[in-house]
């Protein structure tokens, strides 16, 4: 299971490997990030987080497309529209997965 | 003289939804939804607690602001990229992240806009900054670093920050998935426990055991750095790909597969709980020590949900060099956010210039002993007492009715005790709290038992009279909102410890629990721990005429404090449901205002509806 662990799991989705054993470790002496801009800047508001647009997933694909990122832009607007459709399909009413759910907790 | 800004803060639809409504600096109100609902840790959209927030606006006032504990486009924004980075293994995380999308969507600003019409005036407070801000500026502290470690809010899962002339800014972050709260919440589901509720199980569980797994899981689970930052071995985890925090690789890691619910406690679960607090205690002192380096400061505040480890806040008073004082926010949880957020809007619309004519240096911190909630007038309780059909007393002197209560805590009975506003936050501190001595051998079990319907192994806190902490307990005993741990001093200890109750061959954590006793028996752990509150001279609650009377009548300074509710339910919140709880259990004495309710006074209905009800387990 260790075998398990530490090489096939070290396989990245591209196939290439990843450096070994111990490829989750880092060599910096620090694991702190600078802290994000979010961090530095005091609240939104409602208006400034809509970025002009109806909703946040709009003003999110937005972002992204600014970043340059356009093809996660197009697939936020797809999961939007698919939101708008099947918004009734998302109901939590599967029994066993709400006995799950009422024992470990998605992070989401 | 103006006043401050109006400010209502929510925190809503992941956990432990609440609201709290300040004016400029001042905390007016705060309470937790589940509170309402009866549903623990209810997530949904407080309505109710918002309702009662905006019950304590004046006569005429009118909000100037809302304020949400979150950015929920940059929730999106993390949701959306950890989706893309464990596609397609991810898939089993995407129906509730779909959810998550729709609710973060649609659904939170239109709840948002029903309360205040106004986009301009509805703020989005960062996760990490509504919790320091709850934290800093509640705290008795002008200037002191802080100190956010929990789960996830949008990216941030551990942060310092800067507190100065009532400004935050942040130092170092820590980023999903590296977290120190799911790293816990993990060992939690491994152990058998409800993944963001049982963590306090966890850390109870510990002292049962010894961390042999210390060095396996800080050498293969956590890479943690000199200054208390760390990374996770992903590869043994599974929150951020399925709805499982844990994957298989997890169990091969310690030999032994997940415990399920309702299988027996365990030595190994017990070693394993007992290592993953030592690590947690370790990652915490390393970071509270950065903290200090990095701000410069001898004073520290907390909040996360991490900061409710007690036993961790308790290593850091210890361990920590140069550091002279902590606070740590009563409502350190996701709750807290809403206080949080609101606090950090209502200074960001302060027309004074950052630091100008603040109030420090406070004598105190702005919590209020964290009574925040709801308080019942007199004739709401008397008249739930007589629908219920109860027979009671009236006590009009107080000081008579402390002095029958002490007198029926010190032969024995179980008292529980609603008076004032309900607290905020995950404890009871004395408003809704059931009280026992606790000294008699077999109060552990009987509170557990018959009246909290628990594990039997589970030891109380004490609430103790503040002037006295120092006699009965070593170790950091200045503990106002039950979040440090002390231990009871050797003169008070049974002969017996843990190493000699485990050689008798027992592995049971309820016959451990038994061996290892003290002159408490009822509020100190089998490592002669406790999770202490203390009540000062100056307080004005209740719990500290009861605790004074208590000791004139017993000559001990010490009660047995749990929250007022039975397993799996929120803390009673009305008057009703105190009466609820009080019929449904083996409870003694329920104390209802200046109310007095005694079971040996009532017909024979009260005792046949016991164990009439069932309840879920928590």
């Amino acid at each position: 299971m260790r075998l398990f662990a530490d090489t096939l799991c070290g396989l990245r989705a591209d196939g290439t490997a990843a450096a070994g054993k111990d490829a989750w470790r880092s060599e910096a002496e620090s694991c702190f990030v600078v802290p994000s801009d979010a961090g530095l800047r005091p609240s939104l508001s409602l208006t400034d987080i809509l970025g002009g647009q109806d909703t946040l997933l709009q003003a999110y694909a937005d972002e992204r497309s600014a970043a340059g990122f356009p093809a996660e832009a197009d697939a936020i607007r797809k999961i939007e529209a698919f939101l708008l459709q099947h918004a009734g399909d998302l109901a939590l009413d599967d029994p066993d997965r709400k006995r799950v759910l009422d024992f470990v907790y998605p992070v989401v | 003289m103006t006043h401050g800004k109006y400010v209502l803060g929510v925190s809503a639809l992941f956990h432990d939804s609440a609201a709290a409504l300040v004016c400029g600096r001042e905390v007016i109100a705060a309470a937790q939804e589940e509170r309402f609902t009866r549903v623990k840790g209810d997530w949904a959209f407080p309505r109710n607690a918002i309702d009662y927030c905006l019950g304590q606006l004046p006569p005429g006032a009118q909000l100037d602001a809302l304020a949400y504990y979150e950015n929920p486009r940059m929730k999106i924004d993390r949701i959306f990229q950890n989706a893309i980075a464990n596609a397609p293994g991810g898939a089993p995380l995407f129906p509730p992240a779909l959810r998550t999308l729709q609710t973060l969507n649609r659904d939170l600003p239109g709840l948002l806009l029903g309360i205040l019409g106004d986009a301009g005036r509805i703020r989005f407070c960062e996760h990490h900054r509504s919790h320091a801000a709850s934290a800093y500026y509640p705290s008795p502290f002008e200037e002191c670093a802080v100190l956010v470690v929990d789960g996830v809010g949008e990216w941030s899962t551990t942060s310092i920050w800067s507190g100065r002339d009532r400004q935050l800014r942040l130092e170092a972050e820590l980023a999903f998935p590296n977290s120190l709260g799911l790293l816990y919440s993990a060992f939690t589901q491994y152990c058998g426990f409800k993944v963001n509720s049982g963590e306090y199980k966890l850390m109870g569980l510990a002292p049962f055991g010894r961390p042999i797994f210390r060095k396996r899981i800080l050498q293969e689970l956590i890479d943690l750095k000199p200054d208390g930052s760390f990374a996770l071995n992903m590869n043994y985890f599974g929150f951020h790909k399925g709805l499982s925090s844990i994957n298989p690789l997890f169990g091969y890691l310690f030999g032994v597969q997940a415990r399920h619910p309702n299988e027996p406690m365990t030595q190994h679960f017990m070693d394993v709980a007992a290592s993953i607090q030592s690590a947690t205690n370790e990652v915490m002192c390393g970071l509270a020590a950065w903290a200090m380096r990095a701000t410069g400061s001898k004073h520290l505040v907390m909040a996360g949900g991490v900061a409710l480890n007690c036993v961790a806040n308790s290593e850091i008073i210890r361990h920590t060099e140069g550091l002279e004082s902590v606070w740590i926010q009563p409502a350190a949880g996701d709750a807290g956010g809403a206080l949080g957020a609101a606090l950090a809007v209502a200074q960001e619309l302060e027309s004074a210039p950052a630091g100008a004519s603040h109030p420090f240096p406070k004598t105190r911190d702005d919590m209020q002993g964290a009574y925040l909630g709801p308080e019942y007038g007199t004739e709401d309780m008397r008249s739930a007492l007589e629908q219920s059909g109860l027979a009671f007393e009236t006590f009009p002197d107080e000081s008579g009715l402390m002095a029958e209560v002490a007198r029926r805590l010190a032969d024995g009975d179980v008292v529980g005790n609603f008076h004032g506003r309900m607290e905020f936050g995950p404890r009871a501190l004395g408003n809704r709290s059931i009280l026992a001595d606790p000294r008699p051998a077999g109060t552990l079990n009987r509170v557990n038992r018959k009246i909290k319907f628990r594990e039997g192994w589970r030891p109380f806190a004490p609430v103790v009279l503040a002037e006295h902490a120092d006699h009965y307990f070593e170790g950091p005993n200045d503990s106002p909102y039950m979040l440090l741990v002390s231990d009871i001093r050797e003169a008070f200890r049974g002969k017996t410890k843990l190493a000699a109750a485990r050689a008798t061959g027992t592995s049971s954590p309820g016959q451990l629990q038994a061996l290892v006793t003290s002159d408490f028996p009822a509020i100190t752990h089998v490592d002669f721990s406790s999770r202490l509150q203390t009540v000062s001279e100056t307080s004005t609650a209740r719990i500290r005429k009861i605790l004074e009377a208590f000791y004139l009548a017993s000559g001990c300074p010490i009660l047995l404090n749990t929250s007022f509710n039975v397993r799996g339910e929120p803390i009673i919140c009305t008057p009703a449901e105190a009466i609820d709880c009080f019929l449904n259990t083996n409870m003694d004495v329920l104390v209802l205002g200046n109310y007095l309710v005694c079971r040996s006074a009532q017909g024979s209905w009260v005792e046949d509806r016991i164990g009439k009800v069932k309840f879920r387990a928590d």
